[in-house]
């Protein structure tokens, strides 16, 4: 009887709580997923009345595309930089604006501005810096390299787009951090502040290990915006100079919406998907499983 | 006492440099808005020669200002309030209930966080729009936005709500109140400062999105503000001066939402000390 | 208290918008339904651009079309720079334009979905010659929307300066004239020319020229690509390939943009021409958008072919290439006969009411195709290909739709800007270039 009920009011529980956001987005997500993944098994070109089924044949042509493998490969060199150079950036920021430094409400909009500006202006704007800003300070100082554009050289065009990436991330990241922060209950501070720890003690073995699950949220929302990066791909360097910045979903996109071939554009990203999806799925497992209770 | 003022001191310089750094871009935005498109292409840096606001009028009167700043509020106010529920009690359920259900949709909606839009998105259209006829509904838009985001709320909710101590909900069980009442009443205020970080994300996102909003969006009446922009690009260039000002028209609100939220993360965070 | 306030403002806020929300939606719902079930002779169609930066103009003129003719309402639709994603994403959601302005590889790619137009009056107001890039299998699909030539533009007053005189770009037949000028141009102290390092220049107008008129007739130019394609003919032994490529060293060698070439804005050449920075610039009739407020009263410029070998005797080196790029097509399969007849109406209009033409004429500054036409073009670069399309002296840049496929700009576009940059040779760029045709299908006629 008593488990009857529970059983009930789990289902009760569960329509309430969890059922309407389950269902917006599978219908929303999955459906059309599942539609999508159909889509890779055709030659449809996203227009023709026609769609011929032609099984695995464009999976099988992209395990053999260079430009495809090449593109995932800058794809992980860009986001192992990001990543890194973002959290980083983003944790010392929320670890300033919450120490209680003067004026910290206005870092706090400052730091943020830049993810309130959308990626594709962002992208023009920081393109004219590179182009034209970057190279007047060079011409001035003497700098020859930096008297031509990052962007025209592809190991400085690949830099320019991490730069630009972890900038823009790192302030998002640190919205995150400083609400992980500020739940570290301040007891713990001050009684490590009396033991007699230092700034750097208190912030790497009281803050650190009591944000785990935060870093877990973080690392994760970075890797996936990471190989999810469009946007600024396409407005700071289009891919260029010639392709040599054209990471994944700048590539997915140009093969579906350029070269018209939808049906393989659509079965890049579900290779995609699959690779993100389990190495996010471990680090977040990992991450969390580490974690100290609260 | 005396060095550690010092450091406080070099800190905050180095804090103001490196705000600096975050500011350029949007400097260059607000100085561009009051440029002439050949005075911004001959020096996007330097200090516009006159204050002229024609780009302001330009912007207004060719990006269907108000009709579109209408448009995207709507959609941004309607998305955010329904996933601000509806996450928020999922997050919460999936936080305190390890049921294995609970775990596989969690699991399922953070493996989606990684599925390139860029998949679905036609597929989407197809059956939305082309299928059941809802193109150039606002409502629709919205109802995609909350999906959207359904995983990316529900992981910072639960992600949070797990930070709570689980013996506060044991005391309100002993106080008679059951799981919603516990949520509403005791968790709900709690969750104050991810609320706020949560609907400032989402509401931003929302505000911003081109990509999807544009697949659904066409006429000229529905538009939204970051759709309506692209009036302003022309093949292969654009016409930047009227651009930027009106991306700083567009930017302000979201602007000032945020401003107001940081006031109320911080004044959650005083109320959570002082109860602590 | 304070805060009470606030939230209970926001509460207000948010029911009032979506109570005028659904207001927005059901006024919405009733004007829809009013044209389903309104009067016999109410319909509505909608007309998709990918010629974007025109909105206003476009607004303009379908305000004048629905004035002229009562009973036809246009949505106006503009692509940004994603035009075939967006036109994918109307056809997905079923509402496919009534009439697009498309390039003619996606008219071509899509011609099941297209009513043909053979047979229709207005295609008499246009051009015979203009009609072969719209032809597939016969049937026109298409009608085009202006003459865009493309090769060197010139400031004429630096020009004049340089040869010590009035300036004639009919003297330029052979490349090494242009490197004459070039010199000379070099030695008032000005570049002699531009190259603007991005990749649908060099890779659609540059390189796809290789494919054109030097090639020969259409049938030739087909089947060049095709034996590329099967892999019989290696561009890097082809010379025309080889000319083209020789003379964009030469353009390389003298390029304004020399010390960084890829950082290339239009804008900003546009500018350096209009200043008297650079000579020439390689480019195109529409180039006049980006000049047009940049240029002093009195200031001339003009447009010149690019002259790809040293034969004086080849015309090609004289004939300025014309591209018809853009097209107005009407669909079939998701408009109904009814709407198709307002959106031929609606094509007519475009192309041979007087005021539009005007319209188009002042704004693009481009040379229309079309019988009727007599208004004044502003533009200095338009005029220039009038005045060839007058003497007769264009060659037609594709001949047939389908030539080059539609990422050609893309692909190739990106080995084109390695090897301005010298990052590759000329082998590498023609392997490159081969291997990009061989993943092709065949062209047809």
């Amino acid at each position: 009887m008593q488990g009857r009920k529970n059983s009930l009011s789990n289902v009760l529980e569960f329509s309430l709580f969890g059922l309407p956001s389950f269902v917006i987005w599978f219908s929303v997500v999955i459906i059309p997923f599942i539609y999508g993944l159909w889509i890779t098994f055709t030659d449809w070109n996203g227009l023709a009345l026609d769609i011929h089924f032609i099984g695995i044949e464009n999976y099988r042509h992209i395990l053999t595309d260079a430009a495809f493998l090449g593109a995932f490969a800058k794809t992980v060199i860009y986001a192992v930089f990001t990543v890194l150079l973002s959290n980083l950036m983003g944790f010392l920021l929320a670890l300033v604006v919450t120490s209680g430094i003067k004026g910290q409400n206005l870092f706090r909009t400052g730091f943020f501005t830049p993810n309130i500006i959308g990626g594709i202006i962002l992208g023009y704007i920081w393109n004219f810096i590179f182009s034209f800003g970057l190279t007047k300070i060079g011409e001035a100082a003497g700098i020859s390299w930096m008297e031509t554009s990052w962007l025209t050289n592809p190991t400085r065009a690949l830099m320019a787009l991490i730069i630009v990436s972890a900038w823009q991330m790192s302030g998002y990241l640190m919205v995150i951090y400083i609400a992980g922060l500020t739940a570290v209950p301040s007891e713990l501070m001050e009684a490590a502040s009396v033991d007699g720890a230092t700034e750097r003690q208190i912030v790497t073995q009281v803050k650190l290990p009591m944000i785990r699950g935060t870093i877990a949220i973080c690392v994760f929302l970075s890797i996936s915006r990471c190989f999810m990066s469009f946007d600024t791909n396409l407005s700071l360097t289009a891919g260029g100079p010639y392709k040599s910045t054209e990471l994944i979903a700048y590539k997915i996109y140009q093969t579906a919406f350029t070269s018209m071939n939808f049906g393989e554009g659509q079965a890049q990203a579900i290779v995609l998907f699959v690779i993100v999806a389990v190495i996010s799925l471990f680090q977040v497992y990992y991450t969390r499983k580490g974690r100290v209770d609260a | 006492m005396r060095s550690k003022n010092k450091r406080k001191y070099t800190l905050f310089i180095a804090t103001v440099i490196v705000l600096i750094l975050f500011m350029v871009p949007f400097y260059m935005l607000v100085v561009n808005s009051f440029k002439s498109t050949a005075e911004f292409l001959k020096n996007p840096f330097a200090l516009p020669q006159s204050l002229v606001l024609d780009n302001f009028f330009t912007a207004v009167e060719r990006m269907n200002f108000g009709k579109s700043l209408f448009n995207t509020a709507f959609i941004t106010v309607t998305a955010v309030a329904v996933n601000m529920i509806v996450t928020s009690m999922t997050g919460y359920l999936f936080a305190r209930k390890k049921w294995k259900v609970n775990k596989i949709i969690f699991i399922a909606f953070l493996a989606s966080m990684v599925a390139p839009f860029q998949v679905y998105m036609i597929p989407l259209v197809r059956i939305y729009a082309g299928l059941l006829g809802f193109s150039n509904n606002l409502m629709m838009v919205a109802y995609v936005a909350v999906g959207l985001n359904v995983p990316f709320a529900v992981f910072l909710y639960s992600g949070f709500v797990e930070g709570i101590p689980v013996e506060l909900d044991e005391a309100a069980l002993i106080d008679g109140c059951g799981f919603t009442r516990t949520f509403f009443y005791i968790i709900m205020p709690l969750l104050k400062p991810i609320i706020i970080t949560v609907t400032v994300f989402v509401a931003m996102g929302v505000w911003n999105d081109f990509l999807m909003s544009s697949l659904f969006l066409t006429k000229t009446e529905t538009k939204t503000l970051a759709i309506a922009i692209k009036t302003f690009l022309t093949n292969h260039s654009a016409e930047y001066a009227p651009m930027m000002a009106g991306l700083f028209l567009s930017v302000l609100p979201v602007l000032i939402f945020y401003l107001i939220g940081q006031k109320y993360i911080i004044e959650g965070v005083i109320a959570g000390s002082v109860k602590g | 208290m304070k805060r009470k306030i606030v939230s209970l403002l926001l509460t207000g806020v948010l029911s009032a918008s979506l109570l005028a929300g659904c207001g927005a939606n059901g006024g919405a719902k009733d004007e829809s339904g009013k044209t389903a079930s309104g009067k016999s002779g109410d319909v509505s169609i909608s007309f998709y651009t990918t010629e974007t930066g025109k909105d206003d103009m476009y607004q303009e003129l379908i305000s004048d079309f629905e004035s002229k003719n009562p009973g036809i309402k246009v949505e106006y639709i503009a692509a940004g720079d994603d035009q075939l994603q967006q036109w994918m994403a109307l056809y997905a959601s079923n509402e496919g334009p009534t009439v697009s302005l498309m390039d003619p590889i996606n008219i071509w790619e899509n011609q099941e979905r297209m009513r043909p137009l053979s047979g229709e009056a207005m295609l008499e107001n246009v051009e015979e010659a203009s009609l072969s890039t719209m032809t597939f299998n016969g049937k026109v699909y298409a009608v085009p929307m202006s003459a865009a030539g493309i090769g060197l533009l010139y400031n004429k007053k630096v020009c004049d300066e340089a040869v010590g005189g009035d300036f004639d770009p009919s003297t330029i037949k052979t490349r090494s004239d242009l490197k004459e000028l070039f010199d000379k141009i070099e030695a008032t102290g000005a570049s002699a020319t531009c190259i603007t390092g991005v990749n649908w220049s060099l890779g659609s107008h540059y390189l796809c020229q290789t494919y054109g008129a030097a090639i020969g007739d259409t049938k030739a130019r087909v089947d060049y690509v095709n034996s590329i394609i099967s892999g019989e003919t290696k561009e890097i032994n082809n010379d025309v390939f080889n000319g083209f490529m020789d003379t964009l060293d030469l353009l390389v060698e003298y390029n304004y943009n020399k010390n960084d070439p890829l950082v290339g804005d239009v804008n900003l050449d546009a500018m350096a021409l209009a200043e008297g920075k650079c000579g020439t610039w390689l480019m195109g009739d529409w180039a006049w958008t980006y000049m047009a407020n940049l240029v002093q009263d009195g200031d001339e410029f003009g447009l010149m072919p690019v002259p790809h070998n040293d034969d004086p005797g080849d015309i090609t080196n004289q004939y300025l290439p014309t591209s018809y790029a853009k097209g107005y097509c009407v669909d079939a399969s998701q408009n109904s006969e009814e709407q198709q007849q307002a959106g031929l109406k609606f094509i007519e209009y475009i192309t041979s009411d007087s005021h539009s033409q005007e319209a188009q004429a002042k704004r693009a500054g481009q040379a229309l195709p079309f019988k009727n036409f007599s208004a004044e073009i502003d533009s200095p670069l338009g005029k220039s290909t009038a005045s060839y399309i007058s003497a007769g002296k264009t060659v037609d840049f594709y001949g047939t739709p389908s030539l080059c496929p539609s990422d050609i700009w893309y692909e190739c576009g990106a080995y084109m800007c390695a090897y301005i940059t010298g990052a590759c040779d000329r082998e590498k760029l023609a392997s490159d270039i081969d291997a990009y045709w061989a993943a092709q299908d065949k062209r047809e006629y």
